[in-house]
């Protein structure tokens, strides 16, 4: 036995010494590969890591601090109700809150800073919705003492012990801050009417309940029941029951987890990553799979005498087959380390970005081995099939076969081309022959290329998509400079006050009511906005992104929203407002408008006037101003009793890119430089490769007298046709890769265009073109060092 | 250059490949002179230094010591550049593997060269002097390894070079179909009037040419000249 295993194992040995070889000899295209491998490999690393630990830490981060499964918003409710939800079946835990606006005046902003304060049990950390307090202690008993989100302490420099001038209930006083807290409700918290979270300009703040209840004379009441359910709880008719049981005092409706909106923003920004980690890995590596089909399929052609003559000596194919494998086996291992490491590190970065942008207490980049596994395997399996496809060919051919050198490649046929054309030089008739007479490589070495570039254009495509979805909103939809929100809506009469301040140039009202929205079996929690017709500063598109009116009479839905309650242009919805006379109306869809952010619903304004019969409201308005007379209209707007809310379009919009640069930004710098490396990555092997395979007649051109630059011009010409094919190829599968993204990183939250940017296109054209130029120059150098007589000599 | 003029004159001519225990001398300082219009036969076993001379005069391979006079040119000192002008303008090669461009007919191979030559025969005068006219349009694929060699003869002779160089040609053919190679070598150089230098272990083939030299370990063993050439039909191979 022993002495068979020597036998076996001794031809093994000189192979081993072979593939070192070999390696050695073909570092340059080893490295390229790798480095392919690499990238795919790290960015599903990187990708999938960051969602497992996004999601573990949340699930953590909920179930450690008592997240909510139902919030029930009321007008006003005795607490003894608290008993009469705790009794519905399936509810869990229950309690009641007082959760109410604030108006803080912040010495560093001129702006109107607004907030959120919500109720804590006194002494002690509430038992659903708890937080966690970083810095400092719980409000003291019955003080005017406040925890503050974190982010807003460190937007505006605040310490513990600092005073903070807030409008509580129209009453200011000065709230003492008592520690710095974070809570899982809040990990996205946006200000009503807001797009994005601006820290600067949304605080919240928790206070201790008795001293909170008496600021809003809400003494032994609350205006929001959060409560948990058990496991497997009747989510449907639990919300109803509490509806039920609030209804008379005023609820806005209850509504589960998946419809709050810090848990809403999450889960969908989870849907990005999922869609985002989901799809280009498995480009990445698909490339990297090609790539290796391409090299070895080059060394096993070239081997072609060698695989014969181990044949010969009585080596089995799979012997010969194994040794390949094991080729690529090397190049995959380096590969997929690399990638490890490059893809632990940047997860490293995005889990530390993430940190910072949802304000989790704790966030480690721990992406759990079935993530390395999984990419491992993917990149193995990749490689595997790489060589099976390469080596089929030779392996199966006889000995005696294999050893002879091949019959010259026939070109007689289609390739023929350029025979009559006499303008035609040789060159050029070489490089057509050559192209079309290997139709399938030339086709692949062009997808190759092309499918670099695609990763490219679709990977920085979605960030031309937000940029766009940014300018659509703000600059073609929302015009305003201002949106000023009242408290309660206001007779139409104060529009008169408005616009009789200095430095307003245009008013145009708007009445935002809370109502929900049916049809069939679908309900949503919706706010119906009233418009004028003939905006000028907020206005609609239709689906072609046109400026349209509110439809007259009915309702102007939102493709989302239409989407989400399958409603369509004469359906008759039920809107159930929750304010005023808390009407029931049958109203019919009149049309649908394109929207990119939300699910808005709209009706012309004094339609809903009438329909809701409460006189002529409004809610709020929209100002056109003179910029020079901002500061002192700011405050003047904040002195007005009725005003709740100014929010500046400028700061919002700055504020949307920022946030979005900061995460899809930092994700989409990641995907554009690995593809970049990928596209170099194929473009060098590419051209390296055609080197290899052709040297021998770019030997026999040299010898004929052809200067170095001349026969690089036969080489590298393919190379530059192949590589000029493939711009437009790329550019298109690159934009069906980017709509494809667009489609599935839109959710209800916001909707992506399509749309790459020329600055994409061409940055993409330019670092193919940047490869393949860098590229030529490494093959040109090899020319001119090409040993003609060894070329010459070497057998094919 | 006129006939019976030098052609090469060669002196010292050293070559050593690799270093130290790797050291491999394959030129120990020749001493040669080649005439214009000559027909030059090198014999002797592999490993003798016959091709690598052949090498370095065609300007494929480079010198370590000595000196190499075409037209007072020392080719030694010459540059990369200068050298592949040196082959462009002066220079045939016909090799043992042909080297034909699998994706040029025969025409377009020859035309490879006359396209960059400075007063070349037309392609189809070259693969009519070698007996392929009738097969001009087809790929290499489509010949025969004696018809490819010819081809690779018409597109070395088309340049009208001043002197051919080959190495083995016949080496991959059998002798009915190397004679008919010959014969079209011997027939383009008459009718051109170039130096040809062949590389060949054929023995027979030695009274085609005007001098016959044979190596052995680097250096010139001996040199034999025929009075009188023979014509390829009276040889045996």
């Amino acid at each position: 036995m022993r002495y068979v295993a020597k036998i076996l194992l001794r031809p093994l040995r000189s192979l081993n010494r072979k593939l070192v070889r070999d390696i050695v000899n073909m570092w340059g295209q080893v490295l390229a590969v790798s480095l392919v491998v690499a990238c795919g490999v790290g960015i599903y690393v990187m990708m999938h890591g960051t969602l497992v630990s996004l999601k573990d830490t949340l699930d953590a981060y909920y179930s450690r601090y008592y997240m909510a499964d139902i919030w029930a918003p009321v007008r006003r409710a005795p607490m003894q109700q608290i008993d009469r939800i705790a009794a519905i079946d399936g509810v869990k835990r229950v309690e009641g809150r007082i959760s109410a606006t604030a108006l803080l005046d912040m010495p560093s902003e001129n702006e109107p800073v607004r907030g959120l304060i919500v109720s804590m049990p006194d002494g002690r950390k509430p038992r659903i919705n708890s937080v966690h307090i970083e810095q400092g202690r719980l409000p003291a008993f019955r003080s005017e003492e406040v925890l503050v989100s974190r982010d807003f302490m460190d937007a505006h420099r605040l310490h513990l012990g600092d005073k903070l001038s807030v409008t509580l209930y129209g009453v200011r006083r000065n709230l003492t801050i008592s520690g710095v807290a974070l809570a899982p409700e809040f990990i996205y918290s946006i200000a009503p009417g807001e797009m994005i979270p601006n820290p600067r300009r949304y605080a919240i703040m928790w206070m201790g309940y008795d001293a909170l209840a008496h600021a809003y004379d809400m003494d032994g009441a609350f205006n929001e029941a959060v409560m948990t359910l058990d496991h497997g709880a009747q989510i449907a008719e639990v919300l109803r029951k509490v509806d039920l049981i609030l209804e008379p005092y005023g609820s806005v409706g209850a509504f589960h987890r998946v419809d709050q909106q810090s848990d809403e923003f999450l889960q969908s920004e989870f849907v990005q990553l999922s869609t985002l980690g989901g799809l280009l890995p498995p480009i990445f590596l698909g490339v990297a799979a090609f790539l290796l089909n391409m090299i070895i399929t080059r060394i096993v052609e070239q081997e072609r005498e060698q695989i014969g003559l181990m044949k010969a000596f009585g080596y089995r194919s799979r012997d010969i087959v194994w040794h390949y494998l094991r080729m690529a086996s090397v190049i995959v291992t380096i590969g997929v380390l690399a990638g490890w490491y490059a893809g632990y590190s940047m997860g490293g970065g995005m889990a530390n970005i993430y940190k910072q942008f949802y304000r989790f207490p704790v966030l480690h980049f721990s992406a759990g081995m079935g993530v390395y596994v999984q990419s491992a395997l993917f990149a193995f399996v990749a490689g595997v099939l790489g060589v099976l496809l390469a080596v089929r060919k030779t392996v199966n051919l006889r000995p005696a076969v294999a050893m002879a050198p091949p019959v010259p490649t026939d070109y007689s046929g289609l390739g023929t081309i350029g025979a009559n054309m006499r303008w035609m030089d040789q060159g050029l008739r070489l490089i057509l022959r050559h192209i079309i007479r290997w139709p399938g490589r030339s086709f692949l070495t062009s997808l190759g290329i092309a499918l670099g570039m695609a990763i490219m254009v679709g990977a920085q495509g979605s960030h031309d998509a937000i940029e766009r979805m940014i300018s659509m909103q703000f600059d073609l939809v929302s015009r305003q400079d201002l949106t000023v929100s009242f408290a309660e809506p206001q007779n139409r009469s104060i529009l008169h006050e408005i616009a009789a301040q200095d430095g307003v140039m245009t008013v145009e009202p708007f009445l935002a009511l809370p109502a929900t929205i049916s049809l069939g079996h679908h309900r949503r929690h919706q706010g119906l906005m009233g418009v004028v017709m003939d905006a000028d500063l907020n206005v609609l598109l239709n689906q072609r992104d046109e400026v349209v009116d509110p439809a007259p009479r009915g309702l102007t839905l939102s493709e989302a929203l239409a989407n989400a309650l399958e409603a369509q242009p004469g359906d008759l919805v039920t809107v159930h407002f929750k304010t005023g006379k808390r009407k029931r109306l049958q109203l019919p869809v009149v049309n649908i408008a394109s929207t990119y952010l939300g699910t808005p619903a709209y009706m012309e304004l004094a339609a809903m006037n009438d329909v809701l019969q409460d006189g002529e409201q409004v809610s709020g308005a929209y100002l056109k101003i003179d910029e020079n007379k901002l500061d002192a209209l700011y405050i003047r707007l904040k002195g007005m009793p009725a005003v709740a809310a100014v929010s500046a379009n400028k700061s919002s919009k700055m504020a949307m890119e920022a946030t979005l640069d900061e995460t899809l930004g930092t994700m989409t710098f990641f995907n554009t430089l690995f593809a970049s490396l990928i596209a170099i990555g194929v473009v060098f092997s590419s051209a390296r490769i055609s080197f290899y395979e052709r040297k021998r007649e770019m030997a026999s051109l040299r010898v004929l007298g052809f200067t170095v630059v001349e026969a690089n011009a036969v080489l590298l010409g393919e190379l530059a046709v192949l590589t000029f094919l493939a711009l437009p190829f790329g550019a298109f599968i690159g934009y069906q890769l980017a709509l494809y993204i667009a489609t599935n990183m839109s959710s209800e939250l916001f909707r992506l265009p399509t749309v790459v940017s020329n600055w994409t296109f061409g940055y993409a054209t330019l670092v193919v073109v940047s490869a393949a130029i860098l590229s030529a120059a490494v093959v040109a150098r090899q020319m001119s060092k090409l040993d003609l007589v060894i070329a010459l000599k070497t057998r094919e | 250059m006129n006939k019976g003029s030098k052609c090469f004159d060669v002196s010292g001519l050293t070559k050593v490949y690799g270093e130290g225990k790797a050291e491999v001398r394959a030129l120990r300082g020749v001493d040669l002179v080649i005439g214009q219009g000559e027909i030059v036969v090198l014999l002797g076993p592999s490993g003798s230094g016959k091709s690598t001379l052949l090498n370095i005069l065609g300007g494929l391979d480079s010198a370590t010591d000595g000196q190499v006079l075409y037209c007072g040119d020392d080719l030694v000192k010459m540059s990369d550049n200068d050298l592949t002008q040196y082959r462009r303008d002066n220079i045939g090669f016909v090799f043992q593997n042909y080297n034909l461009m699998p994706g040029l007919t025969a025409r377009e191979n020859v035309e490879l060269v006359t396209e960059i030559a400075v007063e070349p025969m037309s392609a189809e005068k070259a693969l009519d002097l070698v007996g392929l006219a009738e097969r001009m349009d087809h790929f290499p694929a489509q010949l025969s390894g004696g018809e490819q060699q010819r081809v690779a003869i018409a597109r070395a002779i088309a340049k009208r070079p001043t002197v051919l160089f080959c190495d083995e040609p016949t080496g991959a053919l059998d002798s009915k179909t190397s004679l008919k190679v010959l014969r079209a070598l011997n027939r383009v150089v008459d009718e051109i009037g170039t130096t040809m230098m062949m590389v060949t272990h054929h023995e027979g083939i030695a009274p085609l040419a005007d001098r016959v030299i044979h190596f052995k370990d680097g250096g010139i063993d001996r040199e034999i000249v025929n009075e009188v050439r023979a014509a390829p039909e009276d040889i045996e191979l």
